[in-house]
């Protein structure tokens, strides 16, 4: 990883959703926006979130033991796969 | 006349019986294969046409033909274990006795494919791509769930198939490559029919209590399935494994390609004839 701080790598996360989906408007957006309970993102973009979180990340994720809500909101992601960023 | 699913599903099922084999007789996997070989058709190589694929030499596009043979069965391996499992849930249900006997085939071909596809990458590549598929449970209207189960069956099998049927006639394949192609499609040409039938006779039943809201949902989760099945087949792990530099930048802009999309209408053009004529389409989605 491009030594990112937790906050830029918060920032890439939602400027992503928000080139994805068109449900939600920038000033909509926060890091505990629902994302899937407001279907603001499908199960089906998940799948592409990944590999973005993947590609800023540099490595490949573990999701096989993931545990239901994990991708809930950006704080939960960031929580989940950014843990060790300050 | 036009036969009713139960009737479709009891030819089927008496073809299965007559075609049954032994996954462990039927394909001879030797110790080694010959690397040197094609084990994908080049024209279905994910790099195929792009800047990038002239820059690889022989071997790198041999060997990438390869890790995409490998990247192809690991994500049919993926399909077909969520097929399985929603198989197994409808054994049984509402529906005939003569369905749930060919589900018992339908069952019984998806795991030797699954035994073909996993002893090819686990006894060459050593190992199964993973599957970055997520699935979240929410609430369906009547019908919807049994139909999209249908509908991402039909998806998935129908753009497998076109590489399986390209790819069991292409003589530059690797043998075993071809082979495992033919038998795929063999079976699949049988899951096609019967997945086809059971989809336009549920969209039918529902499509009046479901209304032009939530056929609008389905329409546009049409377009997003397909795009999201076809985006596992430009995997970054394969350019990683293949040596290349920024392989999640390359697996996106090639994906986004007009060389791509061009090739994604061509595997897709049955696909969409299909839905339009039975108006679970209303125009072909962007793909």
């Amino acid at each position: 990883m491009n030594s990112l701080t937790l906050d830029e790598v918060k920032k890439q996360i939602l400027e992503w959703i928000l080139q994805k989906s068109s449900k939600i408007s920038a000033d909509q957006l926060t890091e505990v926006t629902p994302l899937i309970e407001s279907r603001i993102l499908s199960s089906l973009q998940v799948m592409e979130l990944l590999l973005f979180l993947e590609k800023v990340k540099g490595s490949r994720l573990a999701i096989k033991n993931l545990k239901p809500g994990t991708f809930k909101d950006v704080q939960t992601i960031c929580q989940t796969f950014f843990g060790e960023l300050k | 006349m036009k036969k009713n699913t139960s009737q479709l599903a009891t030819l089927l099922s008496d073809a299965s019986v007559k075609h049954f084999y032994s996954p462990f007789e039927a394909i001879v996997f030797p110790e080694k294969v010959e690397m040197n070989s094609w084990f994908t058709s080049p024209e279905l190589l994910s790099l195929y046409g792009q800047p990038e694929w002239e820059q690889l030499t022989e071997e790198q596009r041999r060997k990438l033909s390869f890790l995409e043979a490998v990247n192809f069965y690991s994500l049919n391996i993926h399909g077909e274990k969520a097929l399985i499992e929603g198989l197994a849930q409808r054994l049984y249900d509402e529906k005939s006795a003569e369905h749930s006997r060919y589900i018992h085939h339908f069952l019984d071909e998806e795991n030797k494919h699954m035994i073909f596809f996993g002893t090819f990458c686990m006894k060459y590549a050593g190992k199964v791509y993973p599957d970055r598929k997520l699935a979240f449970e929410r609430t369906y209207e009547d019908g919807e769930k049994d139909f999209l189960f249908f509908l991402k069956v039909f998806l998935f099998e129908e753009i497998v198939d076109y590489h399986n049927l390209t790819m069991g006639k292409d003589e530059r394949l690797e043998p075993l490559a071809r082979k495992i192609n033919q038998y795929h499609h063999f079976d699949e040409a049988r899951h096609l029919t019967y997945g086809r039938a059971v989809l336009v006779e549920l969209f039918q039943q529902h499509v009046e209590t479901w209304g032009p809201e939530k056929m609008e949902e389905i329409r546009q989760y049409i377009g997003s399935y397909i795009q999201t099945t076809f985006r596992e087949y430009y995997n970054p792990d394969v350019y990683q494994d293949l040596g290349l530099e920024n392989p999640y930048d390359l697996a996106d802009r090639v994906f986004h390609s007009e060389i791509s999309r061009q090739h994604r209408k061509t595997v897709l053009k049955n696909v969409f004839k299909f839905l339009l004529q039975n108006q679970i389409l209303l125009e072909e989605p962007a793909v």
